[in-house]
């Protein structure tokens, strides 16, 4: 294997009011190496392991779960999946514009940019989120013993006034790691950047679900707990305000009665698990309230909104089409429309579609229904329960193979 | 023909608890009916989400909207060429703001029945009238703000009108002393903004250690504790500096909105805010809505006999209280008796969708 690229300081970091140092260095070196570098693996083993015996730590589940991605046979797994890196070299300088209010999101942007090869400036959520405090602290623990991560690696924030570090950061990356809103995306991407660097654009999207009436109907207790576990943590982890959390659910197949008696079921117990695991706020549940006017007075047609005990809300979209970004959803407010074939939802995934978590449907059918139908949309075909979980690949973009580069030699 | 009864009109707290219910439920369905025939809006909002039922049973049954609502869209139960006065809640600047549409009905029942309770309050003889506020406010006779209807709607009860602010919302010392010696132990009427007495008159005669003696003056305010609260200050304290400054032992809040103008909420002598004739507070658990017994602190309901000309008649408000009591508060008024904690908290959600501008 190659040894790791040589260390050039980058860029100096100017002072700045609202800028603010996460991590102990200051400048940025410049160190690339192969996707999969064996001292970037060593360093996310070390990683993981400080992280998944911090006490502090084990309170945040998304902490937690960080840590297990970051374990060697995770990592194993996802390298082996790779054939070509051998003859691959990470772009070099990542700039990671991190979503401000998700606190586990900058750190799988980091890991993958990391794994992929380049160095990093992240800007870390503005917001305190107590597991980003310990995350940067085991960090700044940990990476003492990798000084080539180190030197290339740097947690800042700063105010977005201060567009002439976003245009400096802009100017020496090659690479832009951009999530956010369509407003907040479009501004980053306004900012001039090198002429060959690649942006990874993570903007507004939004996800629904599939169920099998017949598959659903046929679960055994057991089962059944597991699964309404599943949609709760699907619905509610990210107070379903992440781009893959569910906003519609479509009922695939069984018969009338077949269908309004599992439906009424599951929203029912769904809303009572919420209840027991959800700590909602009075505010949210008044926004729902008042989104589910807006809903109403904005449809052509009649639409029956539930509010099963406040914790949840349903809403019968079936009546009339609209664009699902035209709803307001978020803290458990669910659209919910029948489909008797799996055609039907085209309407629906857009461009705007991520991901479409399922229960009762075989690979194959999507296979099938990916190939006749072409659709627009989609990115990631996933079971409900996995809904949130980040993978390396993520919004369409293989992020290995994106955030570096290919050397033919012939 | 209006939807409240005009018998219980010449004592506006004597309706107790039986009565009273029934009386408010037939009232409130008439009006239900009355906007889902006539506002398209509230129709499609009953039929979603109250399975298109307009008649309750009972108090509890009766559909609500919320008052977030009337900041989202113009709702009207008139014909927009009957719209006498346009009214808008006084929001921060940026933020959308209600807008309430009175046609000339609606603004007669306003001001008549403010003058009921009010008059409930203070007595029905016209007072030497003071605005603790700027004039600038009421400049704009077409559309008025939460503040400038509220001070158009007390000027009623006084003779004459001085406003005690000037534009840079500032006290003359000179002409307060001047007031107190021209109305010396006469009964006159202060009228403002809780917010704005404390910020403009109370905080400046605190700093100055300057103290007037107004024994039989009255004061009435209202606008909400919201920044009060913040500032942690609370309406013992608010009182106890009235007095301590001013010599005013009179002092009433009361509670209403833009969206229920008139048949506003008084406190009394002993400190409880009373639901009059013309009004009903429901609380609703602020999770699921449920009504909840008295004691319980949840989200208030307010019901209003009097918007004919918006749907505002039953209203979902931000604000979390309690009802105290029914029918037996030692001032001798019937009806609900409540108190009121403050606005719901915003909370924060996570999720993906914002990240450079709002850092």
């Amino acid at each position: 294997m190659l040894k790791s690229g040589a260390a050039v300081t980058l860029i100096k970091i100017p002072k700045s009011k609202s800028l603010k140092f996460f991590s102990n260095n200051r400048d940025v070196v410049l160190n690339i190496s192969q996707p999969f570098a064996q001292e970037r693996i060593a360093f996310l083993k070390s990683f993981s392991k400080n992280i998944l015996s911090n006490n502090n730590a084990k309170n945040f589940p998304d902490l937690v779960t960080f840590g297990y991605w970051c374990r060697p046979s995770n990592i194993k797994t996802l390298k082996n999946f790779y054939d070509d890196i051998e003859v691959r070299l990470g772009l070099g300088l990542a700039f990671h514009v991190a979503p401000s209010n998700v606190p586990m999101n900058f750190a799988f942007s980091f890991v993958f940019s990391l794994l992929a090869g380049n160095s990093n400036i992240v800007r870390i959520p503005s917001k305190g989120f107590d597991q980003i405090g310990i995350f940067l602290d085991i960090f700044n623990e940990t990476v003492k013993g990798y000084p080539e991560i180190f030197q290339s690696t740097i947690f800042i924030n700063y105010d977005s006034s201060d567009q002439y570090l976003t245009e400096l950061f802009s100017e020496n990356a090659d690479a832009r790691i951009i999530w956010g809103g369509d407003q907040s995306v479009s501004a980053l991407k306004r900012t001039r950047s090198k002429e060959r660097s690649v942006d990874v654009v993570f903007s507004d999207r939004y996800s629904g679900s599939i169920i099998d009436v017949n598959a659903l109907s046929a679960l055994n207790d057991k089962e059944y707990k597991r699964f309404i576990h599943n949609v709760f943590n699907d619905i509610f982890l990210m107070d379903q305000n992440a781009c893959s959390s569910p906003r519609v659910f479509f009922w695939h197949g069984g018969t009338d009665k077949s269908f309004t008696k599992i439906q009424q079921k599951l929203w029912a117990d769904v809303s009572e698990y919420s209840r027991k695991n959800y700590s909602i706020q009075p505010s949210q549940v008044i926004s729902k309230f008042n989104n589910a006017c807006i809903h109403s007075i904005k449809s052509e047609k009649l639409n029956s909104i539930k509010l099963h005990n406040g914790y949840l809300f349903t809403q019968n979209i079936s009546n009339n089409f609209q664009k699902l970004d035209t709803f307001e959803i978020n803290s458990g407010y669910v659209l919910e429309t029948r489909i008797k074939d799996l055609s039907e939802l085209i309407p629906y995934i857009d461009k705007k579609f991520q991901t479409l978590s399922y229960f009762g449907i075989s690979k194959f059918q999507f296979k099938q229904f990916i190939e006749t139908h072409k659709p627009t949309g989609v990115d990631r075909i996933t079971p409900i329960g996995s809904a949130l979980d980040i993978g390396i690949v993520w919004d369409g973009y293989d992020l290995i193979r994106t955030l570096s580069r290919i050397i033919q030699i012939s | 023909m209006n939807f409240f009864s005009e018998e219980f009109f010449k004592e506006p707290f004597s309706l107790s608890k039986n009565d009273k219910e029934n009386y408010i439920v037939t009232s409130s369905n008439a009006l239900s009916k009355h906007h889902y025939n006539k506002c398209p809006e509230y129709r499609r909002i009953i039929e979603s989400l109250f399975d298109d039922k307009v008649d309750a049973d009972d108090l509890p049954s009766i559909p609500f909207i919320p008052v977030q609502i009337f900041k989202n869209f113009d709702l009207l139960s008139i014909k927009k060429d009957q719209i006498s006065r346009t009214m808008t809640s006084s929001g921060t600047s940026g933020q959308a703001v209600s807008r309430i549409f009175l046609d000339k009905k609606t603004a007669f029942n306003q001001s008549k029945i403010l003058n009921k309770i009010v008059c409930d309050f203070i007595g029905s003889e016209r007072l030497p009238f003071y605005v603790i506020d700027a004039e600038s406010v009421i400049s704009d006779r077409k559309s008025f703000s939460a503040r400038g209807a509220g001070i158009l709607g007390f000027s009623r009860f006084g003779k004459g009108r001085e406003f005690i602010l000037d534009d840079d919302m500032e006290i003359s010392i000179k002409r307060l002393e001047e007031i107190c010696l021209a109305n010396k132990n006469k009964k006159i009427l202060f009228f403002g903004f809780t917010f704005m007495i404390w910020q403009h008159l109370l905080l400046p005669l605190q700093k100055l250690n300057k103290k007037f003696s107004f024994k039989n003056a009255v004061v009435i305010h209202g606008g909400g504790w919201k920044k009060l609260n913040d500032l942690e200050v609370s309406n013992n304290h608010f009182k106890k500096v009235f007095k301590e400054f001013l010599g005013i032992n009179n002092v009433y809040n009361y509670y209403g909105m833009v969206e229920q103008t008139g048949s506003i909420f008084f406190e009394c002598e002993f400190g409880n805010i009373h639901t009059s004739n013309f009004s009903e507070v429901i609380i609703r658990d602020p999770i699921s809505f449920e009504e909840l017994p008295h004691g319980e602190s949840g989200l208030i309901q307010l019901i209003s006999l009097l918007p004919e000309s918006y749907p505002g008649h039953s209203i979902l408000s931000e604000d979390m209280g309690a009802i105290v009591g029914e029918d037996d508060c030692k001032c001798g008024r019937n009806g609900k008796y409540f108190e009121i904690y403050g606005r719901v908290k915003n909370a924060e959600i996570r999720g993906c969708s914002d990240t450079y501008q709002n850092t």
